[in-house]
């Protein structure tokens, strides 16, 4: 589905006044306009709560690609969960996608680390993301849970 | 509360000394901030809770759009791809 540059400027702004609103510290989101002719951005917010040793972190990564005049639509992106308290991530991508059709026959993959940096699998198999408000609340749901992640119900893409 | 992270929605219609059913109400209206864990169970964050409180939660508003054109952000960039994807993905950009 394509969209306006002013539809995804508005939609940027959604996405940070969501996770603002549930308490987290997002910076004055800014929409980028490539050289490539895509736009895109990368907000990143730190969760209210614990922050020992830092605050958990959530971010959005998205590019936009031309889809017609004026209009854009969502090619790539990255949502991901750090969160440091807790001391695990979790997060969901979208990118190289030519890359990973031909060798693993999926447009996106998973990370999940039930302990931050000693991930049982580097990439697991994944299903696309409808859009940024789906994967940041799948995330938060995850940040919320004080039970493990589940990252052995995953299929690690070997 | 103060020790607490999140709140049940039954917590919080023990704060506003409303019922539970209220309190899913506001949720679904979306003017009270939850994260649904499931199709039943939601969360609020004690942080978001204090900003419903004092009437400080912010209405959407587009972001700014940069007047700069920049160079395109690289995502997934330093993230090790799958062995043969890597070849795939030198030969696209050779």
């Amino acid at each position: 589905m394509s969209e306006s540059l002013a539809q995804v400027a508005s939609y940027l702004g959604g996405l940070a006044v969501y996770l603002r609103n549930l308490g987290a510290d997002v910076p004055e989101p800014v929409l980028d306009r490539y050289d490539t002719g895509e736009i895109g951005f990368a907000i990143t917010g730190e969760l209210p709560g614990l922050d020992d040793p830092k605050p958990a972190a959530i971010t959005a990564q998205e590019i936009w690609n031309p889809a017609g005049v004026g209009r854009y639509e969502r090619a790539e992106y990255a949502y991901d969960l750090i969160d440091y308290p807790a001391n695990r991530r979790r997060a969901f991508h979208m990118h190289d996608v030519p890359a990973y059709l031909a060798r693993l026959g999926v447009t996106a993959h998973e990370h999940c680390e039930e302990v931050l940096g000693k991930p049982t699998c580097d990439q697991y198999l994944g299903l696309p993301v409808y859009g940024g408000y789906e994967g940041l609340s799948a995330l938060l749901a995850a940040w919320s849970d004080p039970g493990p992640l589940g990252c052995a119900r995953l299929r690690c893409a070997r | 509360m103060q020790d607490k992270q999140f709140l049940s929605p039954n917590d919080v219609a023990s704060e506003l000394s409303v019922s539970a059913s209220t309190v899913l109400r506001l949720i679904h209206e979306q003017r009270l901030p939850a994260i649904r864990v499931s199709e039943r169970i939601y969360r609020i964050p004690v942080a978001a809770f204090e900003k419903y409180k004092a009437g400080a939660l912010e209405s959407p508003s587009p972001a700014r759009i940069s007047p700069e054109i920049s160079k395109r952000l690289r995502i997934g960039a330093g993230e090790p791809l799958p062995e043969a994807a890597e070849v795939v993905a030198r030969v696209r950009s050779a």
